[in-house]
């Protein structure tokens, strides 16, 4: 991909306070019109990222480039970028027209064509009628919309919303996360959006990085981040999987033999994914509706193994359990589309089948 | 138990307002309402340049205080300086030190000052600049306790909206500490127009503000038309801190005009 089409280059950015490391050594790319989150935990760093774009904040290291140019030498005031507070950061003294045009009026647009992209931009935003209100006059939902208004009218190259939905109630938040998704692809601009609710950044994203202790753990499509990742961190951070640990007994044809508490498990080894080598400590993940109940033993497969229920949760949709096999607890999701593990109940036993394709060897030592 | 307190807050006042309206000239005897000592008060030209005095002590120094003050509150809360808090509780000597002792350094200070390089003739000048000295201390607490509590993300938001450094100063900082910043002022008019030890050391000829025409005056015995002047220190004061507080109320500080 040529340079022009970068809007964010991100190369071995650090950033100290104190003794605390919030980044270390993090490097990425953000294509143009991009809908990308930092997914992490609090403290993972992932603000300060945002900071380190936007320039209130300088890395101790590394570079940065915005649409191809180093940020380095730029401060905040002249980046084409803007940001959406988490507290909104809405005037107070300002009513809602005035909060919205004071970029614009801070970069001296002529006022008739401040006031046509004003009422433009409170038109998509759907708040046409709170101009001459104070930003103490309004709902929260309200604020976020004014914040996203008051960015977006500046037309930034890349604007940032550091978790803009985390203060507002659940229907409101999905219903702002369509809104969000649709401006998006609308006005074209690259989003870089913080957030710590793994769904909101599945559901939103055109990449993800996930984030821990000021590193990204893995960047990727949602897709991917959930079928395929890297660690046990990324694993468990998105939904939640089943984590297996043993050693490394055989390796074959495209498969490995790992003897764990269960027993020998058989996975998919692929060329392209970590080198093995007999003896050594290997962790897989398998999600828990990829895990297979039922009550008969199954024939002609292998990574068959014999447990108890210990607990059956009915979700509607899908029944949650938990089976013991040996010392080992699994968790498993299966959908109630009529299958005979419906009947399952707490204290039964069953068979429950580690399909070898499911099975993701993480990259953790 | 607060009637009581507040009695004893405001009982002297009242005495003092009550009789400036006495008729009698001598003594603690109530000799009928009047308003004659408004009037003699009115006469007086010894009384009207010292109020006129008072007033150009108490605006001059407040308005330098006022900015000075704010602009270290801003330094002192915005910028790195070393020793910090060091600098900080430097600021509250002048607070705590005693009246008597602050006026005899300042006077101290300004003779030898005249001695060495000519400067400083008691007067006007002098008790501005005295004046000025022990207002920064409370206009830089009371503006730094805003600046404190004011959300630090709202200068940032100003700056990523394109804002640089002075224009948030002009139309976010300041319209949001305006408040503390009035506040500020009407604290620093107040104790300068109260102020007696400091004006009293510092003050040359023909300097003479009303606090020391009072006690000047109450040397030679408390007279009505004194009772009278107090009276109307009295309501100054009042009506400046109404103003002060009407003015907090409905202040709109608008930076931006209307589009």
């Amino acid at each position: 991909m040529d340079l022009a089409s970068w809007a964010i280059e991100a190369e071995g950015l650090e950033r100290r306070y104190g003794t605390v490391e919030a980044l270390r050594q993090v490097s990425f790319s953000i294509r143009k019109g991009e809908f990308f989150s930092l997914l992490g935990p609090s403290g993972c760093g992932k603000t300060t990222l945002l900071r380190l774009i936007a320039g209130l904040d300088l890395p101790d290291a590394g570079r940065l480039r915005i649409d191809g140019k180093d940020a380095g030498g730029i401060p905040a005031h002249k980046r084409p970028v803007n940001t959406v507070f988490q507290s909104y950061a809405l005037f107070p003294h300002l009513n809602i027209r005035q909060n919205i045009a004071f970029g614009l009026k801070m970069k001296g647009v002529p006022s008739a064509e401040t006031r046509s992209r004003v009422d433009r931009i409170m038109e998509v935003v759907a708040i046409e009628d709170l101009g001459d209100r104070y930003p103490a006059q309004i709902s929260g939902g309200q604020k976020q919309r004014v914040a996203l208004a008051r960015a977006i009218v500046n037309e930034p190259q890349v604007l940032l919303l550091d978790e803009p939905l985390g203060a507002l109630d659940l229907k409101l938040r999905r219903q702002l996360q369509d809104e969000l998704q649709g401006l998006q692809r609308r006005l074209g601009i690259t989003f870089i959006h913080v957030t710590h609710d793994q769904e909101e950044a599945l559901v939103m994203s055109d990449r993800i990085a996930v984030m821990n202790a000021g590193r990204i753990e893995q960047l990727d499509t949602g897709r991917q981040l959930y079928d395929q990742p890297r660690t046990r961190f990324v694993a468990q951070f998105l939904g939640t999987c089943n984590l297996i640990s043993g050693r490394v007994q055989g390796i074959g044809n495209g498969v490995a033999t790992v003897g764990t508490e269960l027993g020998a498990l058989t996975f998919i080894h692929l060329h392209n994914s970590k080198t093995l080598s007999i003896g050594g400590t290997v962790h897989l993940a398998l999600r828990p509706e990829k895990l297979h109940i039922s009550r008969e033993k199954p024939s002609g497969c292998g990574n068959v193994f014999s447990g108890v229920i210990q607990q059956v949760i009915y979700g509607g949709a899908s029944t949650q359990y938990q089976l013991d096999v040996g010392a080992i607890r699994l968790h498993a999701t299966l959908m109630n589309n009529g299958a005979a593990h419906q009947f399952l109940h707490e204290g039964d036993r069953a068979y429950c089948i580690l399909a070898e394709e499911s099975l993701v060897l993480l990259e953790d030592e | 138990m607060s009637a009581l307190l507040y009695a004893f807050l405001y009982a002297p006042i009242l005495v003092v307002i009550v009789y400036s309206f006495n008729a009698a000239r001598f003594g603690s005897t109530w000799g009928g309402f009047t308003t004659r000592w408004y009037g003699v008060l009115m006469e007086n030209p010894l009384a009207w340049a010292a109020a006129r005095n008072t007033l150009i002590l108490g605006l001059v120094s407040t308005g330098i205080a006022t900015v000075l003050g704010s602009l270290l509150a801003f330094g002192l809360a915005r910028f790195r300086i070393p020793l910090k808090s060091f600098t900080i509780g430097l600021l509250r000597v002048p607070i705590f030190i005693p009246d008597i002792v602050m006026a005899v350094a300042l006077l101290m200070f300004y003779s030898l000052a005249r001695q060495w390089f000519g400067l400083f003739e008691l007067g006007l000048p002098t008790m501005i600049v005295a004046h000025v000295t022990f207002q920064i201390p409370f206009v830089t607490i009371v503006v730094g306790a805003r600046l404190a509590g004011m959300d630090p993300s709202l200068e940032e938001a100003s700056r990523d909206l394109g804002a640089n450094e002075i224009q948030t100063f002009l139309h976010v900082t300041l319209p949001l500490i305006a408040p503390g910043i009035i506040a500020a002022s009407m604290l620093a008019f107040t104790l300068s127009l109260d102020d007696f030890v400091v004006s009293f050391f510092t003050s040359g000829p023909g300097s003479t503000t009303l606090p020391i025409l009072i006690y000047s005056s109450v040397k030679r015995g408390i007279t009505p038309d004194i009772n009278a002047l107090s009276t109307f220190i009295i309501a100054i004061s009042m009506a400046a801190t109404l103003a002060a507080t009407v003015l907090q109320r409905s202040w709109k500080y608008r930076s931006i005009r209307d589009i």
